[in-house]
């Protein structure tokens, strides 16, 4: 009797679970949806924020949540493009909405895991050379949150394998994101949650470095005005 | 008499209406001794600028009756139109893309291209930075060994390289640093060629071709051999190199 109870109570919790799961990966809120052609005054007002990081000699990001993509650029040149997908935007904890025209300067403050520190080997042991990180060093993970300037967090999630093994990890990566990133929090900061392959996630994280400025294109400069003057006394 | 009558009449009318008679012309009276006259202009009053002359001795300049001309103003420039500003931007833009031979290196995915006039010439697998902290606790020192980014050029090419390991090198493996030059020397670790970027980083060969692709070195950019000797020959002292 107990046994059966015990698998009825797993199977709800199952359920409860999948449940969850699949509203939460299966949004679709049309982010990426197109927003029109802009303006002319619009364009220029694009390339008047993009012209002093294209002077200063150094890379930069450009996250086009219109254009859903992630662009890489230097010296006025895109050197790579990659597309995402727009999971959410929050707004203060409420659903954000994009605006054509809108652009916002960033700087990385933190990039979501310290840097791997260097334990120097004990010249006694032996080193196995397949373990050895000089030589392969470990993955870069596929989902981290990038912590910005003014109040916004950038989370990227590895899109979902194909596979039963893989959809498992999926829910249960929503599961466990929920309680952090899922509705209701973060009440005073603008929070992007971005789909991508995991190759990608992986190589987005490894490039970027600390202070590492991104220009995001389509979120409304109001929000974080509003907050930076509620900040000042 | 009566001629006489007639006279006396014209001369009392003449002297009535101010008319002269026609007489004899008086002896000139002599001139007043007049100012010294001016020494005679000297060659270098002609050719050389103008002098100005001294006030007591010509009478004042007429006032002018044209009135001096305004003072020129700057001529305000038109403001740029909505469509000029944007292509101006749009050409500013375009002309900071470089031309001729120029090499792209790709921190995220770890490849180098070779490029020319934005086509690609030559793609490699290449090791970036790997992002790792060294601290060096008790000399209070710490490195992070990631590859700068950025536009940098080729400052020096080098053939045959010979690398002077510094302390971190030491640290790294656990080893004493030594104290002697000689013992830093590592003739053929860094391969055939080298390319300097500046501040130490390297565009160099490798003894361990199997970590290509990855994230493993200390800011320097390997290549393998091949790769290595192709971009050497194809590149300047200049060369520009954008790291992303």
């Amino acid at each position: 009797m107990s046994r059966r109870r015990t698998l009825g109570w797993a199977i709800l919790v199952g359920l409860i679970l999948g449940a969850l799961a699949g509203y939460w990966s299966g949004r679709k809120n049309g982010y990426g949806l197109s927003h029109g052609q802009p303006s002319l005054e619009q364009k220029t007002r694009r390339l008047e924020m993009e012209y002093p990081l294209a002077m200063s000699k150094k890379p930069y990001l450009i996250l086009d949540l219109l254009d859903s993509r992630l662009e890489y650029r230097l010296s006025g040149m895109t050197l790579k493009s990659l597309p995402v997908q727009i999971e959410s935007i929050r707004e203060k904890g409420r659903e954000g909405r994009l605006v054509q025209g809108g652009g916002l300067l960033l700087e990385l403050e933190d990039r979501g895991a310290p840097p791997e520190v260097i334990v120097p080997p004990d010249p006694n042991k032996p080193v196995d050379p397949l373990k050895d990180p000089k030589l392969f060093p470990p993955d870069p993970p596929t989902d981290f949150t990038l912590v910005f300037d003014r109040s916004v967090k950038v989370r990227f999630v590895a899109m979902d394998q194909e596979g039963w093994k893989a959809k498992i990890q999926g829910v249960g990566r929503a599961v466990k994101g929920w309680l952090p990133w899922g509705p209701g929090t973060g009440k005073d900061e603008t929070r992007i949650q971005l789909q991508v392959p995991a190759v990608e996630a992986q190589e987005i994280y490894r490039a970027l470095y600390q202070h590492e400025r991104v220009l995001v294109l389509g979120l409304s400069e109001r929000e974080s005005v509003t907050a930076d003057r509620s900040d000042a006394r | 008499m009566k001629r006489l009558s007639w006279l006396l009449l014209a001369m009392l009318f003449a002297a009535a209406t101010g008319l002269s008679l026609p007489q004899e012309e008086p002896p000139p009276e002599p001139t007043p001794p007049s100012e010294p006259a001016a020494p005679p202009p000297s060659d270098s009053q002609i050719v050389g600028q103008e002098q100005p002359a001294p006030a007591e001795e010509l009478p004042p300049p007429e006032p002018e009756v044209t009135p001096p001309p305004p003072p020129r103003k700057p001529k305000p420039r038109k403001p740029l139109t909505l469509q000029q500003k944007h292509d101006e931007l749009t050409k500013n833009l375009a002309a900071l893309a470089p031309k001729g031979i120029y090499l792209l290196i790709d921190t995220g995915t770890n490849r180098l291209y070779l490029m020319r006039d934005g086509c690609a010439l030559r793609a490699a697998v290449c090791s970036t930075g790997s992002g790792r902290f060294l601290p060096d606790v008790p000399r209070n020192r710490e490195w992070t060994f990631d590859t700068p980014k950025g536009e940098f050029r080729i400052r020096r090419k080098v053939v045959n390289p010979v690398w002077i390991k510094p302390d971190w090198a030491f640290i790294e493996e656990g080893e004493p640093i030594p104290r002697s030059q000689k013992d830093r020397l590592a003739p053929e670790e860094l391969g055939d060629y080298a390319m300097d970027l500046g501040d130490g980083y390297l565009i160099h060969g490798t003894l361990y071709e199997r970590s290509l692709g990855m994230s493993v070195t200390h800011g320097c950019v390997r290549l393998g051999a091949k790769d290595l000797e192709a971009v050497f020959k194809s590149v300047k002292i200049g060369t520009p190199v954008y790291i992303y």
